[in-house]
């Protein structure tokens, strides 16, 4: 399930994976723990951002700056894990493997754009960050 | 509803509502009354004490009425014009927090038909007033002769305000006095209202309630003194010299003729650096000085009382600080004193410092941009009036606490020029260390930020002046751990 549904995510913006003798190794091993982590260690920014410095924290971290150096931080994370995640299952670098990596950079943008309107009403110092909507108050 | 109704007379009086203006912005509670009704009653209309403070009344005003009716807080006392205490718009009389009198413009001796007095008549005033009393034109005042004044004021009794006045006092409300002893309107003023107000025969409604009402009074003995001109130059100009003997006489007849007052309270100071000789008009503009503020103390500790503490017994009241010194801190103020006011005076201190230095910095803090503080700020004209009682040049709260360190006597509790909160109070100061330090633009914001979370109101105003109130308690309680 986990693996189709990552598989289909990646492959919808870059196709089939190549070279075409590692294909299975995409579909069952990398795209499915890339994914993963790309939702998890987003997820865990967010959080970072919002629970631990903008409300257990108040660092003063709460401007829009802030916001995107932490989008970035996490964009630069999740170039990395493909690359890590295909050097570590023994597949052959391919110009695939950076087309992975900068889509799942993008994922990780939309993700984190996701993951910042659902949480940041609960944060004290930046629910208005990088915009007020939808919140209200 | 319980009123107070404070009659500032004079320009002593304007100045010392000036500072108890300052006090209910900060929050200074103001007990046992719902609304405070000043009456500024000066026949200069120019004076430039009384237009100052009669500016900071009806910003004041409007800033109240928008934040709305609540217990405490900023700007929490409710004021109004004496013809709107009515509430149906029936008075006759005009908006203003000043009494009318109807442009006297003439020399007092025209106001008392001195070319019309038989010969014996005008002996007798040749005798009771100065050659210059009967020339001088009323409309700059009494130039410190309570004579001239004494004889002016007494037909102010007779006229619509003051029935007006009369008509809506009720059973409950309290008067004040608030006047100099050593000038001409005040000392004229004080004596022949409250001789007026408690006597039954004079035919004002509402007798009854008047004659028992609860009355205070500040009489302010001389605290300064006036520039003399040279010895051969004519100049208009009043004599200061005179000062503490009229004082002393002034005394002398209040030790017998003061009748129905409940409290009495007196301050006055050793005049330090004489100051510019301007009788009226716009030109009489004096610094605010200590003794004023401490003089609008006196209001906030005569309706402390209860009704039945003043009724029993009549009290007095002599100021005194607990060391001779020049600059005021608020530890040389009596405990009681300092609880009344140092705390909500530092709060207000850092709102002003705050709210002028660093909220244009905080567009992207959440308590500005859920409110969309900025754009309100740029739109809504109660900023504006906000703006103007903090910052105006002629009568705003930093104006008026820039001239309050200008004497020889300062008040010295709040460092004027002092752009770090840690250092801002005289008598206590925050120490810094590598991981604390203490209140600045970041830990304000948090404590913005944080009080913002709490508060319903969608006004940006209202919601605003709310996170300020939270955030400086928070600051003076957990940060300057003020005692």
């Amino acid at each position: 399930m986990i693996q189709k549904f990552f598989s289909g995510l990646y492959e919808l913006l870059l196709g089939r994976p190549l070279p075409a003798n590692f294909t299975n190794d995409y579909r069952e091993v990398v795209f499915p723990n890339t994914g993963l982590q790309l939702v998890l260690i987003t997820l865990a920014m967010v959080i970072l951002y919002y629970y631990v410095f903008n409300r257990i924290m108040s660092t003063g971290f709460y401007k829009t700056q802030h916001w995107v150096i932490m989008l970035l931080i996490n964009a630069v994370i999740a170039f990395a894990i493909p690359l890590i995640q295909v050097n570590n299952n023994g597949i052959e670098t391919h110009s695939y493997t950076y087309m992975f990596a900068f889509v799942n950079t993008v994922y990780s943008l939309v993700l984190f754009f996701l993951f910042s309107i659902l949480l940041k009403r609960g944060s004290v110092q930046a629910w208005t960050t990088p915009m007020k909507w939808p919140n209200k108050k | 509803m319980a009123k107070l109704f404070v009659f500032g007379i004079g320009g002593t009086g304007s100045r010392v509502i000036r500072s108890l203006v300052m006090l209910m912005a900060a929050g200074v509670k103001i007990q046992n009354c719902d609304k405070i009704v000043p009456i500024i009653i000066d026949p200069d209309t120019q004076n430039g004490d009384m237009n100052r403070t009669v500016e900071l009344l009806k910003t004041y005003k409007q800033i109240h009425d928008k934040l709305g009716r609540r217990d405490e807080g900023f700007f929490h006392t409710d004021i109004s014009t004496l013809s709107s205490i009515a509430g149906d718009g029936s008075s006759k009389i005009r908006d203003s927090f000043v009494y009318d009198f109807g442009g006297i413009n003439k020399p007092f001796k025209d106001h008392v038909g001195y070319n019309q007095l038989d010969i014996d008549s005008q002996a007798l005033v040749d005798l009771l007033f100065t050659k210059e009393n009967l020339s001088n034109s009323l409309d700059v005042g009494f130039r410190g002769s309570p004579n001239v004044g004494s004889v002016v004021l007494n037909e102010i009794i007779e006229s619509p305000e003051m029935r007006f006045f009369a008509s809506n006092f009720q059973a409950g409300d309290r008067i004040f006095f608030v006047s100099s002893i050593f000038g001409g309107t005040g000392a004229a003023g004080f004596p022949l209202l409250l001789k007026n107000f408690k006597d039954s025969r004079i035919g004002l409604p509402n007798a009854a309630s008047l004659n028992s009402a609860l009355t205070g009074a500040m009489v302010v003995l001389p605290y300064f003194s006036l520039e003399q001109p040279a010895a051969g130059v004519e100049a208009d100009f009043i004599d200061s010299n005179t000062f503490t003997t009229k004082a002393k006489d002034a005394l002398s007849y209040y030790q017998h003729h003061l009748n129905g007052i409940n409290a009495v309270y007196y301050m006055g100071d050793t005049p330090d650096k004489p100051l510019e000789n301007n009788p009226g008009r716009a030109s009489q503009k004096n610094d605010a000085h200590l003794v004023e503020l401490l003089s609008a103390l006196a209001i906030v500790d005569f309706m402390d009382y209860t009704d039945n503490d003043l009724i029993s017994n009549e009290v007095y009241h002599e100021f005194g600080l607990r060391e001779d010194v020049d600059q005021v801190q608020f530890t040389h103020l009596d405990q009681e004193t300092r609880d009344r006011i140092a705390k909500q005076l530092i709060r207000f201190h850092y709102f002003e410092r705050y709210y002028t230095q660093h909220v244009p910095d905080d567009a992207q803090a959440a308590y500005a941009r859920g409110v969309d503080l900025m754009g309100a700020i740029r739109n809504e004209p109660i900023f504006k009036e906000l703006d103007k009682f903090l910052k105006h040049p002629d009568y705003g709260y930093q104006s008026w606490l820039r001239e309050l360190g200008r004497k020889e006597r300062t008040f010295a509790a709040l460092n004027v020029s002092e752009s770090d909160f840690n250092r801002m109070v005289a008598d206590k100061q925050i120490e810094t260390g590598f991981l604390n330090k203490g209140i600045h633009q970041g830990s304000f914001v948090k404590e913005l930020n944080r009080a913002s979370e709490s508060i319903s109101d969608r006004d940006a105003f209202r919601a605003t002046i709310q996170a300020f109130e939270v955030a400086t308690d928070k600051l003076v309680e957990e940060k300057l751990k003020y005692a």
